[in-house]
């Protein structure tokens, strides 16, 4: 056991055990505040990875936008559903043994294959590297510049489509 | 140091327990919560991926690195149109259960 295998296990066990109170606890806000757990458990499995970048970028976009922006909807849906009633629908108990029969099967056919052996070790190459190598990339009409135009599209459009539809077309007349 | 497959299992089970939430939660943005954890499952075993490609390459191979930015971006839109719909929903119904919310059924 490294150190580095003993933050990775006590990460992980942080990260699953919070993502279980996410899709369990009968309080949705609660809930909310445990994903942002969670998204930090990620957040530090990928700066184990090596990969400093989408730590940062982790924390920035789902931590600091996608989180916040569930709880504002969480807040402003919130006194529809009572936190007393049932949150899950009567079929859980299928759902629960499919999704268990499917990671059962996906770990055992891990265990069996080849890849069990494979070991991870440090890049040899410094991190920035692999930033700067990313930013070029993206920016390279040879690369990655058209998939990376039409994602900026893509926001643009979901921008736009998102404030279009949530818009208050009758000018609040229920008031 | 740590095995490939240790981050394999972390995804999943990360993308089992949001599948779990996806199908069974009951409020519409619970939903989205449990497919924000299974988008997240996948971008671990992307990068996982990506470190082991760059570490048997000895340089870095930006491909597994824009497919993780990718997959971010689209959460990213999936999120702003999906809480539009539903607060949309919510003004039309007055609810954000997602079995009640059935506009399109004839």
């Amino acid at each position: 056991m490294t150190p580095l295998q003993i933050v990775f296990l006590l990460v992980s066990l942080v990260t699953i055990i919070s993502a279980i109170f996410v899709v369990s606890l009968r309080k949705i806000f609660h809930a909310a505040l445990w994903l942002i757990v969670t998204l930090m458990g990620v957040a530090i499995i990928f700066a184990l990875l090596e990969a400093s970048f989408f730590a940062a970028v982790q924390i920035l976009v789902y931590i600091g936008a996608i989180a916040i922006i569930l709880i504002f909807a969480i807040m402003l849906t919130r006194n529809i559903m009572s936190d007393e009633e049932m949150q899950i629908n009567r079929s859980w108990g299928i759902v629960l043994l499919l999704v268990l029969i499917f990671s059962v099967i996906f770990i055992s056919q891990l265990s069996s294959s080849a890849v069990i052996n494979t070991t991870l070790v440090p890049l040899e190459f410094q991190g920035q590297e692999s930033i700067i190598a990313f930013g070029v990339g993206l920016l390279d009409p040879a690369g990655y510049a058209l998939p990376f135009e039409l994602a900026s599209l893509l926001l643009l459009g979901a921008l736009v489509g998102g404030v279009y539809i949530a818009m208050d077309k009758k000018g609040g007349e229920n008031k | 140091m740590i095995p490939l497959s240790w981050y394999l299992i972390l995804a999943a089970v990360l993308f089992s327990i949001g599948m779990f939430g996806a199908i069974s939660r009951k409020n519409a943005v619970a939903v989205l919560i449990s497919i924000e954890l299974m988008l997240n499952a996948v971008n671990i075993n992307i990068l996982a991926f990506w470190h082991y490609h760059s570490q048997s390459l000895g340089y870095t191979e930006i491909n597994g690195l824009v497919f993780a930015a990718v997959v971010i971006i689209a959460a990213a839109a999936e999120v702003a149109i999906g809480l539009a719909i539903i607060i949309a929903v919510y003004r039309l119904r007055k609810t954000v259960v997602a079995s009640d919310i059935n506009v399109l059924k004839g």
